[in-house]
């Protein structure tokens, strides 16, 4: 597992290109990957 | 998980999800089911693999599964469809400020629940520091 948030890129809700790494940048998060959007 | 949203944010830290279906299921799936949050999808499931986190049928459609399921259908939450891997597993991640994954939970099977105690206990008096 990684140590810290790996450096790729996610999309928004409006599609906009996100860098996972950066939406960490300057606050705590609890992060919940699901399985799918059902 | 939304029922301690309110645990979440009372420690400073902002509950986001992840998923891995087109971006319209992703706003789908935040105006429905998590109306108020941050929702990103990763449709090339690049950074679930980076993280760990696992892909079975046996996770999905095993027995556990299906009894958490039944579960949820009788709780009057019925999954109504599958906007994304039918196979992909989930987890659950404590990040500190800048990116330090403090806390992980890889998920094996589609009835696994987030710890949410021990996440926000990984992230501890960090978080209030950080406010």
């Amino acid at each position: 597992m990684a140590a810290r948030l790996p450096d790729l890129t996610l999309f928004d809700t409006e599609g906009r290109e996100v860098n996972l790494r950066d939406i960490a940048a300057d606050r705590a998060l609890i992060l919940a990957y699901v399985r799918h959007f059902g | 998980m939304r029922s301690r949203s309110g645990d979440i944010s009372a420690t400073g830290a902002d509950l986001v999800f992840v998923g891995n279906g087109a971006v319209e299921f992703a706003k789908q799936f935040q105006e429905r089911q998590v109306r108020g949050f941050e929702v990103y999808t990763d449709p090339s499931r690049e950074s679930y693999q980076e993280l760990g986190l696992k892909r079975s049928l046996l996770g999905t459609l095993g027995p556990r599964s299906l009894l958490a399921g039944m579960r949820a259908v009788s709780a009057g939450h019925p999954q109504t469809s599958v906007e994304g891997d039918a196979f992909q597993l989930g987890g659950f991640f404590a990040v500190a400020r800048g990116g330090e994954i403090r806390y992980a939970e890889i998920h094996s099977s589609a009835a696994d629940r987030p710890n949410v105690d021990a996440a926000l206990a990984a992230l501890g008096s960090d978080v209030r520091r950080s406010q």
